[in-house]
């Protein structure tokens, strides 16, 4: 009897410790997820100045590269499949920044509605498949997502 | 009576099996490390750099697979009153925060170089932060009280508690929006990695689980010989007095 | 052949060999060091009792 006492302690204060987490997370939503889709941020209409995180694609065709004065200055577009954010950003790019794959910039909006980022980070996708593959896939056509933004960025 | 039989059994056939797991451990340690290193082709993206996997998803999984562990025998020792199932989540605390530490060294290693940064304040990151802490406080339960009954009973209350990160840390790629990527292994419509890379993963996970369970027992050994130790000083002790 | 990013890979298995060695070398060692502390202890119970039976 008394084993069975402690069985039902235990799981009815896992029950409701379980309950009242659940209810904090829900109620601090806003602050853990780590950044705002293009989406949102045309929704939320954020103020210039305001410091965020941006998350999404990188659009393809839309880096551009220029050197001025010795910095390397980036330009590319974020999109999120329905909304898109310009974004501008001085410094070197992760090496997994690609056109296509996902990113996450932290910055403000600047008074012309561009995104100017102080940092840019690559964000992985959970797929992993050896070169060679890939390589194949490529020569027969069958690949299309990573549009190189080298071969781009060499030539602007 | 099985109070006092138990852990004498528990010696016995742990010191029978133990050369065949540390035999086993070594031998998936050399497959695994094989496949990791050599076998394993490039990946598309990352080339070489991606082959932290293989010791970071074993440490991160062995993190998780601890405390889930900590969790299941506290709660047979709290309910059951065994006193072998309450050593055994004692013996793997430390264990088990040494497996977070390496996840997070190996994360932020592999993320300087991927994503651009060693750390950031993502929903995955931080659980798995936190889980070193809750570790560090159950291993903190057994260090400080020295009563055995009570700080059973603690540690098992500080073992629930922090069960509800653990299942955070799991859902946190998918619950919020995180740098850190969605899982490659444990998804429902099956793993993202094939071939040869699938088998290095497999192969180290099944190491490191295998290394596991080789200190596990040695420590549990240890935890039961100090119970000995003790009541015999004690016996002597009362002997002289 | 060692590219940038190869310190990293390299870094990552070196830390996780030191963290399982560790691991491997302070269990098995204290096992080791309780196994002969009991065993004196359990002589030392031995010599006692023999003590009183010879009085």
């Amino acid at each position: 009897m008394r084993k069975k006492r402690r069985l039902y302690l235990m799981l009815t204060s896992i029950a409701v410790l379980g309950l009242a987490v659940l209810l904090v997370l829900s109620a601090l939503e806003d602050s853990i997820r780590l950044f705002y889709d293009p989406t949102e941020i045309v929704e939320k209409g954020i103020k210039p100045g305001q410091d965020f995180r941006l998350g999404g694609l990188v659009a393809t065709d839309s880096l551009e590269r220029h050197e001025i004065k010795g910095a390397m200055v980036n330009k590319f577009t974020v999109t999120d499949g329905n909304e898109t954010v310009d974004v501008t950003y001085v410094g070197l790019l992760p090496d997994l920044f690609r056109e296509g794959q996902g990113v996450v910039a932290e910055g403000s909006m600047n008074s012309a509605g561009v995104f100017v980022a102080t940092e840019v980070l690559a964000k992985h996708d959970e797929n992993y498949m050896p070169k060679e593959v890939i390589d194949s896939l490529k020569k027969r056509g069958e690949w299309q997502r990573d549009k190189s933004a080298k071969t781009k960025a060499g030539a602007s | 009576m099985h109070k006092f039989a138990n852990p004498a059994r528990f010696m016995r056939l742990s010191n029978m099996f133990l050369p065949w797991i540390a035999g086993i451990t070594v031998l998936l340690f050399a497959l695994g490390l094989y496949y990791a290193l050599v076998a394993a082709p490039e990946d598309y993206q990352m080339g070489s750099t991606y082959r932290i996997m293989f010791v970071h998803v074993p440490a991160a999984y062995m993190a998780q697979f601890g405390y889930g562990a900590i969790a299941v025998a506290s709660a047979v020792g709290f309910i059951w009153k065994h006193p072998l199932a309450d050593q055994a989540a004692r013996a793997i605390g430390p264990v088990g925060a040494a497996f977070t530490a390496l996840a997070l060294i190996t994360g932020s290693l592999w993320g300087k170089p991927m994503w651009g940064t060693y750390w950031i304040w993502d929903a995955r990151l931080t659980s798995m932060l936190i889980l070193f802490f809750v570790y560090l406080g159950y291993i903190a339960v057994w260090q400080t009280i020295e009563d055995h009954a009570r700080a059973a009973k603690i540690a098992a209350i500080v073992a629930m508690v922090g069960l509800v990160n653990v299942i955070i840390i799991k859902f946190s790629v998918d619950w919020w929006n995180t740098l850190h990527q969605p899982a490659s292994l444990m998804r429902m419509d099956g793993p993202t990695i094939g071939g040869d890379m699938l088998a290095a993963l497999l192969l180290m996970i099944a190491a490191f689980n295998m290394f596991f369970f080789t200190i596990i027992i040695w420590r549990i050994q240890s935890l039961i010989l100090r119970r000995r130790i003790r009541s015999l000083r004690m016996q002597l002790g009362g002997g002289r007095g | 052949m060692m590219e940038g990013n190869d310190v990293f890979l390299l870094f990552s298995y070196v830390a996780s060999a030191v963290v399982l060695v560790a691991l491997f070398v302070t269990s098995l060692w204290t096992k080791k060091k309780d196994e002969a502390t009991l065993r004196k202890l359990e002589a030392q119970i031995r010599d006692l009792t023999d003590k009183q039976g010879k009085k």
